[in-house]
């Protein structure tokens, strides 16, 4: 009965009593957590662990997942199409060259053409011992002796001597006819008249000595061999032998311009008008009128004390930006004008500044009124003046005057012939120059200006993306996808062809003239700001940037974890080893460490990295080397940690009681002892990964580390250190910093978070 | 004392020779091409030497044509007499061409240190007293900060701050062009504005680390009986603080600083060369890049010297400041 009242007794107050009541003391009142539970508590309630967590987490998602989401491979080159100045035609001053016109198909020009080119190279050379009476002399084969002297202009005259000639000229003698005896065997064709060959027999027939004979007024001259052999020959001063011309004739015309061009009566009669700057000039029956319109002069600086041209707008526009961007005590600068490199020059006595090109020539800048007033400056240039002088802000020019472009024109006042002293040469194969750009570059290398236009046909082109295989340095066969420019078709599958205004520019080179025209290359996406395609942008090699920087996280994290796998791998055996055994194995593997403490880290870094790229070691295995590398050097400080705390846990407690029973001692450091320093131990794995991120990014940034082609944060900063990137590019190097400064803060951290969860003594 | 002085300095000696054992092993494997460079330079200019004598007398002279072992015996008997030789790279004595450049490096990272001193220390004392507090959370989180910085990237960002886009301070060098026109003042003004930011970078990675060595110690000894008894005898808390946890604190930085003697003469390498400040580091880096065997070996015997000097020294100081080991 009992029983039951307290059976139901216990079921009422179980049934009756509220769950939260327990007794104070109750056990279930303390909720007993493991170890490794507290240590998580610990750390998720510290704000910076979760931080650095939440980092690492996502540098960890960026670098290994980013890549298959963005598609760009590691070393993948990036093109575009880019307007560029390309070399197109090719131009010389005609000052040297001589065109030879032979009066006669039976005159061989290449008798003539070595002694006087001699004549006038050796001219040149000795230009400064001539003076009026001084000249040099020389004899062609055919007996005609000429004089070069000086002429204004940079030109050689040559003045035949034995005969009345204008210069150029070179009159002489024409063989008319050979006798044998009294047989005739050679008559010069234009004379090959039965009545003129009469003339001839009985010319010959009144010959009886050997002499040099003037048979009659009209120069006929015979001279007489001995033997058998006479030679009859025409003394002709007016009857032109050889022309030479120093102009470059561009016909303007139809068919009968072109044949006017290779007319050397017409040259002849030209070039004498030039020379004398004369306005006009008569042939068969045609008068033509010269045009002296592009006067070609040479300005000269009194203050640079040189030979100056004038800059185009454009030049212009960069010099000044160039200038502005100068440093207060900066005299010189440098700055790339359409793909060439100038010099800025500030004269601080003259208070000026001007522009020098590589090849030294001085260009001054210019503005739009300046060049309006020199433009009206060469207008009012006096035909056959010599030289003028050119004011202009304060500033004088001394113009050298020489001999000036013309253009022919006939009684109509139609352009026929184009004559200058330039000669142009087109540089692709099978072009012809079109008229309309000889005359426009013409203007514009004598008007000294740096560009010009022209309104040209050319086909339409497009960009079209093209996929090719290419193999890279290492054999591997990569697919590039590159930019090819295409010609545009109609429907017939023909290019279609318009007008259009090309731009040109003028450069100089070794004498010769360049005629460079935009055309639009396929070249490297260098350096391009971000866009759709590339978040980053491109950098100096036309990589993505982006890209880069996700497998640059996956190298420094791979560098990272196995360099630390390392580390800890040889750490702890030898600490743990030192530690355990004490007395004399401790003393030799501490020396042992001692050592390797003593060997300096960074001049090892540096020394072994010089010796690898004296090697040439392939970038793949140089990360081999370099994580190999790193971990052999920093393995004492993990060694000397766990070797302190094993020499303090071996004397606690729980390991007397482990060695009373009996455990191995393998049993006893890898089940006892190293559990218990793991916490130490990863506290130090993550600085250290922190640490070793540092060091590889830092090998990288001075070329030591993970090299080109593979990506590496530290290296995509080492591309910052040349001025113009550090100034304009930031998208190339400062996201890589940023990335390198998280990922390291992110690790610091989450170490210091580990530290305080497994160490509560810190706390209060 | 002595003999433990004395033990110290054999170890440090037998430690030292066969790190540079090491290190000249390494070196040696670098190809030879230097060698052969250098001898047709010196034959180049002189028509009575032939290219072969020459080259056969620079690797005697180095002791290269030897082995290892033997070369390195050779260097180590040139070493003690104080004879270490021609830096290739620089064409002048090694020991000259090392003094002529060691002073910039001292100066500045003197006075960065001085500047580390100044700004640590208060803070990291601060962060302690105050743990857990806004304050301390500010400064763990700007000494890790600073720990993390790569100082190329500090560098780069500082030369683009203030030197580009801001145009107060220079870009690189230790003098600027019109430096020997200036008054003696201006000249020191000048030389002194081309160090703030080398001086800047160099103090700035090691902010974190003695900040937070400072805080850790503090830490340790607030929670210590004897502050506590301080404490509760009724003293002011500046007086606590500055006289008792301070002097206790100065223990372990000052050895902690001991170590830092080797830093200052190493130089720093990237600052000096991202400054194109020419100072041991920038001069040892190119050397070594170069393979230039003489100055490398000095520039890495000096190095180990001063770091077993330094742990010579660290022990000395903890003697020095705490009575308690001195007894021991």
């Amino acid at each position: 009965m009992l029983k039951r009242k307290l059976q139901h007794h216990e079921g009422e107050a179980a049934a009756t009593a509220k769950p939260e009541e327990m007794k104070l003391d109750d056990a279930r009142r303390v909720k007993v957590l493991s170890p490794g539970m507290l240590v998580y508590k610990r750390f998720i309630r510290n704000k910076l662990a979760i931080a650095g967590t939440i980092i690492l987490v996502v540098m960890a998602l960026f670098s290994i997942f980013g890549p298959m989401i963005v598609g760009y491979s590691q070393d993948q080159h990036f093109r575009r199409p880019e307007q560029m100045f390309m070399d197109w035609a090719q131009g010389s001053e005609n000052r040297n060259d001589w065109n030879l016109y032979p009066a006669d198909s039976s005159i061989k020009v290449s008798d003539y053409r070595i002694p006087l080119l001699n004549a006038v190279s050796k001219e040149k050379k000795s230009r400064s011992g001539l003076g009026a009476d001084a000249a040099a002399r020389y004899e062609l084969p055919n007996g005609t002796v000429m004089q070069a002297t000086d002429a204004n202009g940079g030109a050689v005259e040559l003045r035949v001597l034995n005969g009345v000639s204008n210069s150029y000229i070179a009159s002489g003698e024409l063989l008319v006819a050979i006798f044998e005896g009294e047989k005739l065997t050679f008559v010069h064709d234009s004379l090959n008249s039965p009545e003129l060959i009469a003339e001839l027999e009985a010319l010959n027939a009144e010959i009886t000595e050997s002499a040099q004979v003037e048979i009659s007024g009209e120069g006929y001259r015979a001279l007489i061999t001995e033997g058998k052999i006479r030679r009859l020959s025409l003394f002709l001063p007016d009857q032109p032998l050889l022309f030479m011309t120093l102009n470059a004739y561009l016909p303007l015309g139809g068919k009968d311009t072109a044949a006017l061009a290779k007319d050397f009566v017409f040259i002849s009669l030209a070039e004498e008008s030039l020379a004398e700057y004369l306005t006009t000039f008569t042939y068969e029956d045609i008068e033509y009128t010269l045009d002296y319109s592009v006067p070609d002069v040479n300005l000269r600086d009194a203050v640079i004390g040189r030979n100056i041209t004038l800059a185009s707008d454009g030049l212009s526009d960069a010099a000044e930006e160039a200038r502005l961007s100068m440093m207060e005590d900066e005299t010189v600068a440098e700055f790339m004008y359409n793909t060439e490199k100038f010099r800025l020059l500030y004269d601080t006595e003259a208070e000026r500044y001007h522009i020098e090109r590589m090849n030294g020539n001085i260009i001054i800048p210019t503005t739009p009124e300046m060049r309006e007033a020199y433009t009206e400056f060469l207008e009012g240039l006096e035909p056959g003046a010599q030289s003028d002088v050119f004011t202009w802000d304060g500033f004088e020019y001394r113009a050298n005057i020489g001999r000036s472009d013309v253009t022919v024109l006939d009684a109509e006042g139609a352009a026929v012939m184009h004559i200058s002293d330039l000669r142009f040469g087109a540089l692709g194969a099978g072009m012809t120059l079109p008229n309309a750009f000889i005359l426009q570059a013409t203007e514009a290398y004598r008007a000294d200006l740096t560009g010009f236009t022209v309104d040209m046909e050319a086909p339409l082109m497009e960009p079209k993306e093209t996929e090719r295989v290419v193999t890279d340095e290492f054999g591997n066969e990569i697919i590039e996808t590159t930019i090819e420019m295409v010609a545009v078709l109609d429907e017939d599958g023909n290019p279609i062809i318009e007008v259009q205004e090309v731009e040109f520019l003028i450069r100089f080179s070794n004498e010769l003239i360049y005629f460079q025209r935009e055309e639009t290359v396929v070249v490297l996406a260098m350096r391009g700001p971000p866009s759709k395609g590339h978040l980053l942008g491109t950098d100096v090699n036309g990589m993505d940037v982006l890209s880069r920087l996700m497998y640059g996280g996956r190298v420094s994290m791979t560098v990272g974890f196995a360099v630390i796998f390392i580390e800890l791998l040889i750490g702890v055996i030898i600490g743990g080893i030192a530690g355990f055994y004490g007395g004399w194995v401790d003393n030799a593997l501490m020396r042992f460490v001692d050592l390797f403490n003593s060997i300096p880290a960074w001049p090892m870094y540096i020394i072994i990295g010089s010796v690898l790229d004296a090697l040439q070691t392939p970038a793949t295995q140089r990360l081999f080397y370099l994580m190999a590398l790193l971990g052999l050097l920093g393995w004492t400080g993990i060694a000397r940690m766990v070797r302190g705390q094993i020499l303090t846990l071996r004397e606690q407690e729980f390991m007397v009681a482990t060695e009373a029973t009996g455990i191995r001692a393998g049993n006893r450091i890898f089940k006892h002892l190293v559990p218990n320093v793991m916490p130490l131990l990863i506290v130090s794995a993550t600085m250290g990964l922190g640490e070793i991120i540092l060091f590889e990014s830092t090998l990288s940034f001075l070329g030591l580390g993970v090299k080109y082609p593979m990506a590496s944060w530290g290296a995509m900063i080492t591309q910052a250190e040349q001025m113009y990137i550090m100034r304009t590019c930031w998208f190339i190097w400062v996201p890589a910093g940023c990335l390198i400064l998280l990922t390291v803060l992110g690790f610091n951290f989450v170490g210091d978070g580990l530290r305080d969860a497994f160490d509560p003594k810190m706390k209060r | 004392m002595t003999k433990f002085l004395i033990r110290r300095l054999i170890f440090g000696l037998i430690v030292i020779l066969l790190g540079m054992m090491v290190v000249y092993t390494v070196i040696r494997s670098m190809p030879a091409d230097y060698v052969k460079g250098m001898a047709r330079r010196l034959v180049a200019g002189n028509q009575l030497l032939k290219f072969e004598d020459v080259y056969q007398q620079l690797l005697e002279d180095y002791g290269l044509d030897k082995g290892i072992i033997p070369g390195y015996a050779q260097w180590v008997g040139n070493a003690v007499q104080g004879k270490f030789g021609n830096s290739w790279h620089y064409n002048m004595p090694v020991t000259q061409k090392f003094s002529d450049v060691i002073w910039w490096s001292v100066l500045m990272s003197s006075i960065s240190l001085i500047l580390e001193v100044i700004i640590c220390i208060p803070l990291g004392i601060l962060a302690a007293r105050k743990q857990y507090s806004k304050t301390d959370y500010g400064v763990t989180i700007f000494a890790l900060i600073t720990l993390s910085f790569p100082t190329f990237f500090l560098a780069a960002i500082l030369k683009f701050v203030f030197a580009l886009q801001l145009r107060w301070l220079p870009l690189v060098y230790l003098r600027s062009a019109t430096h020997q026109f200036m008054t003696p003042m201006g000249k020191v003004v000048d030389i002194a504005r081309h160090l703030i930011m080398p001086i800047i970078t160099l103090a700035f990675v090691h902010v974190g680390a003695l900040t937070r060595y400072t805080r850790t110690n503090m830490l340790d000894v607030l929670n210590t009986d004897y502050i506590r008894t301080a404490r509760a005898k009724g003293l002011p808390e500046k007086v606590v603080i500055n006289k008792h946890a301070f002097r206790n604190t100065l223990i372990p930085l000052v050895t902690y600083m001991s170590y830092l003697l080797p830093a200052i003469f190493t130089g720093a390498m990237i600052t000096e060369t991202m400054f194109s400040i020419p100072g041991i580091g920038k001069i040892s880096f190119d050397a070594m890049i170069m393979g230039d065997i003489p100055f490398a070996m000095f520039y890495t015997l000096f190095i180990q010297l001063l770091t077993q000097l330094s742990l010579i020294l660290a022990d000395i100081m903890y003697a020095a400041v705490d009575p308690r080991v001195r007894v021991n």
